[in-house]
Formats: structure tokens, C-alpha cells, sequence
């Protein structure tokens, strides 16, 4: 993975700090000195228990949140959501007056563009994340996992250089997460696309990430990156190899260790 | 498909009746229940002699109805119920204009915030019906001061439910348009305007009721026409029953206002649960 790190680093966040004032006058320090690079194509995972500050990390780099300290560059051109960027929330949030295919163009339809002409490319995605024959049905139609499904074609369809996942397949259950994940693998691997995935799930991390950001709270800085040499690419299969089970007892001890 | 099929199969619960058949009947306690109210109302005026012309039965309130209904000339329901359903409908239009145009200005701008808040709220605490008297001064008998009144307390509801409807927007749709790096006015139209739909119907149903509250208590205070210019002089000559069928014509109204909003409701608001 070394070469990865030579060249032009998609992400590159130095120092970055972030403290919340408080009622009670105390500022909470909700991260401290982070640093990192996320190379082209490269799929990262940061890691981490809740409260850690990994959250508030991706919202800093997908310019949601401001940093108090430091400073993070996507492709060089400075932090901000936009077409470079495609962001995924750990709720599908859909409009649920559009239809799938309206929802999942959105993003063309705010960058000016007309239904009609984003319209092939809505339909494309829906079909690449499984969801064909579901284009015309309205949200409240599709279980958890297919709008998320919808929700991951909407964030490809501007076709981002950069895709920020914010514990998407959180508030799944564990086998339509284990979907989910093997539709992200499979995306990454179609569209070779550059992945920044915040996560509390150690397994969802391992099977993922080329690198995994593991951080303690708080406040919330890096403990240390693993690199994550498991072949690809990947099927479920993987995870009960014993590469698989070494990679996520030693993430598992990196987070129980006391500082 | 598949998906809903699976949804349907679920509601039936073991051991009760099919949802169909337990839906039928609860259907029928309603209309069975109205006709036993009916018929005893009728038996019990006959049967204790109260003063029938105090408390008429239930087929003379039809009859006067009919008789209303039937005939042409001053002692028709119609041109009287024509002039309530247009005092009714202006104050309703006129109210959920404005409440949507000022109630949309204050959720958007600060500043209208800060200039218009207070004055609703002075107005909000008067109880409007008090100003029938002074609209009748200032607009004298005919129909404006009972479209005024009708509007000004139509427009509340509205006014109210649209403020909170887009303000109270989920955070989470405002923070996919700010990632999507959408302006404030495409958000407004894209998402704030939609989500704040179930909360204006819901204003729309509170307000079609209020618009014939005031359109019939104006009437009251300086009526010529309409139903409740009716219903007083009917009241003076102790017609009881003439009354009772011209309430029966505004329960008529109101129902029939309330059932074509939660129709445009169904329609328009599709997605929204209830």
C-alpha cells in the first residue's frame, strides 16, 4: 500500500482540532492533533467508540462543520460539500415526496440541471445498487436497506471523486448490513472511487477499509492507522478467515488499551 | 408485489375476524346507533309531553327542512345559505392567503420575524369574535364585514401552522441540501415548502371550521342575510324546528368544507401518514 501514499493524496488533513463550547463554560475537546492523508482510490475507515469525535472528523472534512484548529485540503482545492464530494448520513434521508428516481437525481437538480437530462444516469445507479423496478416508488414503499441503497446512487450521482459515509448501515440489521457492505465493496471495485467511511462496527471496518483510522475519545485523536493487506476483491467469505480474525483482534485490543 | 404483500399478510392477526368484517361493523354502529338516537328522541317528545314547540321531534326538524328547502321566495333556504357559503369561502380564501404569505415571510426572514411577531401576538390575544361589532362600524352591514371578520380569523390557523410547519423542517433535509451545496431559495422550494404541507392542511381543516364561526356570529351581530339572520328570527318566533334544520345545514357545510380539504389533503400531501 505504500505507493498508494506517494501519490496525490485525495484528503489530506493536518492538525485538525475541533472544541465545542458548553452551557457550563467548559469546552469539550472533541478532537485533538488529528492527521491523515486518503489517497486516490483508496477506501479509509475511521474508526472509533461512540463520542470519539469521528463524527464530527467527517463533517469537518465534508465541510458541514468548521475546525477550530488545523486544516483539511480535498484535492488540494480546500474542504467543502460539493460535486466533488458525495456524502451518505447514517439515515437514508429521503424526500419523501420524490421518487426513488427523483430523490436519487437530486443532487443534478440543485447543481441546475433538468430531471430529464440526470434522468438516465438516476436510473443507472438504481439498477447498479439493485434496485431496478423500484425507481417510481416513493420512499415510504422501500424497507431500511433499500433506502439506503437509494441513498448510496444518490451520493454517486454527480459522480464525486471523493465519497464521505457516515455510519451508513448503522441502524440496519446485521444481515442487511452485511448487503450493504458487500454493494459498497462492489461499487468501489466498479467505479474504483475513493472512500472515507466513519464506522463503530470493527468487522465492517476490516472488511472495507485499505486503511483503518483507529481513534480513542476523549478527546478524540488517533490511536494508530492499520493497514488492511486482506485480498481483493473481497466476498463475505472473507471474514472467517484467520487474516480476517488477526486484523480485527488487534483493532479490538488497540481500542481496549488504556492510554 | 412482493414487499406489500408481505405487509398485508402481516395484519392478520389470529384468532379475530377478518379486518374486513370487523371493519363492516364498525362501520354499521354508527348509522344504527344515529337511528336509535332518532327514534327515541321522537318517542320521548310524544310520549312526556314537553312542549313540543320547545323541543320539536325529529320529523318536524325534516319537515321545516324540507318546507326550506322546497319553496322559493324569502322563506327559502337558498339565497340565505348561498350568502353564508360566500361570506365562508371569501374569509377562508382570503385568510389562507394571507396566512400563508405572511406566515412563509416570517418563517424566512429574521427580520419579519422580529417586525411581525409581536403585533400577531397582540392581535392573537384579543378573542376576534369581539371585533364583529367594530368590523359592522367600519364596514358597515352588507357582506364585507363578515368577510372581513371570517378572514381575520381564518388567517390564524394558517398564519400559525405554516411559521411552525417550516420551521420545524427534520435537521437532517436542510443538512443534505447544505452538502449538496443548494441556495437558500432552492431549498426553500425543494424542501422547507413540502415538508411544511402536512402542517398547513392541518391549519386548512381549523380554519374551514373557524370561517363559518365568524361568518354566522357576524350575521348574528348585523346580519340581513344568511343562515344565522335565519336562525335568529326563526328562534324569535319560537320555530324550533326551523332552527334545528338550519343547523343541520351548517353541519352540512362545514362537513362538506372539511371533507374537500382532506381530499386535496390525500392527494397532495400522499406521503404523510395520517
Amino acid at each position: 500500500m505504500a505507493d498508494l501514499v506517494t501519490r496525490t493524496p485525495v484528503v489530506s488533513a493536518r492538525g485538525l482540532s475541533k472544541v465545542y463550547g458548553t452551557r457550563t463554560g467548559t469546552p469539550v475537546v472533541a478532537l485533538a492533533d488529528v492527521s491523515f492523508d486518503v489517497a486516490e482510490g483508496e477506501f479509509v475507515s475511521i474508526l472509533g467508540p461512540s463520542g470519539c469525535g469521528k463524527s464530527t472528523l467527517l463533517r469537518i472534512v465534508a465541510g458541514l462543520t468548521g475546525e477550530t484548529g488545523g486544516t483539511v485540503d480535498i484535492n488540494a482545492a480546500g474542504a467543502g460539500p460539493g460535486t466533488d464530494v458525495g456524502l451518505m448520513f447514517q439515515q437514508a434521508v429521503l424526500l419523501p415526496w420524490r421518487t426513488v428516481e427523483q430523490n436519487v437525481a437530486l443532487p443534478g437538480i440543485v447543481a441546475g440541471r433538468r430531471f430529464r437530462d440526470v434522468r438516465p444516469r438516476a436510473r443507472a445507479l438504481i439498477e447498479m445498487v439493485g434496485l431496478d423496478g423500484f425507481a417510481e416508488k416513493y420512499p415510504g414503499e422501500l424497507s431500511g436497506g433499500m433506502q439506503q441503497r437509494a441513498a448510496l446512487a444518490r451520493s454517486l450521482l454527480q459522480d464525486p471523486r471523493l465519497l464521505l459515509l457516515d455510519e451508513p448501515f448503522g441502524a440496519l440489521d446485521a444481515m442487511t448490513r452485511d448487503q450493504m457492505n458487500l454493494e459498497v465493496e462492489r461499487v468501489r471495485q466498479q467505479t474504483g472511487k475513493t472512500i472515507l467511511l466513519v464506522t463503530h462496527s470493527i468487522a465492517e471496518a476490516v472488511f472495507l477499509s485499505d486503511r483503518i483510522i483507529v481513534m480513542t475519545g476523549r478527546p478524540g485523536t488517533i490511536r494508530e492507522i492499520v493497514d488492511v493487506t486482506l485480498p481483493r476483491p473481497r466476498e463475505l467469505e472473507v471474514t472467517g478467515s484467520a487474516d480476517f480474525g488477526a486484523y480485527t483482534n488487534q483493532i479490538r485490543q488497540l481500542l481496549d488499551r488504556p492510554e | 408485489m412482493a414487499v406489500s404483500e408481505k405487509v398485508l399478510s402481516a395484519r392478520k392477526l389470529p384468532g379475530g375476524a377478518e379486518p374486513a368484517e370487523r371493519r363492516l361493523t364498525a362501520r354499521l354502529w354508527f348509522p344504527v346507533s344515529l337511528v336509535l338516537i332518532i327514534v327515541g328522541w321522537e318517542v320521548a317528545v310524544r310520549v312526556t309531553q314537553v312542549n313540543s314547540v320547545l323541543v320539536p321531534t325529529p320529523l318536524s326538524v325534516v319537515q321545516s327542512l324540507w318546507r326550506g328547502l322546497a319553496q322559493t321566495g324569502p322563506a327559502s333556504f337558498y339565497p340565505h345559505f348561498w350568502r353564508t357559503l360566500q361570506e365562508v369561502l371569501l374569509g377562508f380564501g382570503g385568510g389562507v392567503v394571507i396566512g400563508l404569505l405572511l406566515g412563509g415571510l416570517v418563517a424566512i426572514s429574521p427580520t419579519a420575524q422580529a417586525i411581525i411577531r409581536p403585533y400577531i401576538v397582540m392581535i392573537e390575544a384579543v378573542p376576534k369574535i369581539a371585533i364583529a361589532p367594530l368590523m359592522v362600524v367600519w364596514l358597515g352591514f352588507g357582506i364585507e364585514s363578515k368577510v372581513a371578520l371570517a378572514v381575520l380569523v381564518t388567517f390564524f390557523p394558517i398564519f400559525v401552522n405554516t411559521v411552525s410547519g417550516m420551521r420545524s423542517v427534520p435537521a437532517e433535509r436542510l443538512e443534505l441540501m447544505r452538502s449538496l451545496r443548494a441556495g437558500r431559495a432552492l431549498t426553500i422550494r425543494l424542501v422547507i415548502v413540502p415538508s411544511a404541507l402536512p402542517f398547513i392542511f392541518a391549519g386548512l381543516e381549523i380554519a374551514a371550521v373557524y370561517a363559518v364561526i365568524a361568518a354566522i356570529v357576524s350575521e348574528f351581530v348585523s346580519g340581513q342575510m344568511g343562515l344565522g339572520v335565519l336562525i335568529l328570527q326563526a328562534n324569535f318566533r319560537l320555530d324550533i324546528a326551523t332552527v334545528f334544520a338550519i343547523l343541520i345545514l351548517l353541519g352540512l357545510m362545514g362537513i362538506g368544507m372539511t371533507k374537500l380539504i382532506e381530499l386535496a389533503r390525500k392527494r397532495i400531501v400522499f406521503w404523510d401518514g395520517n
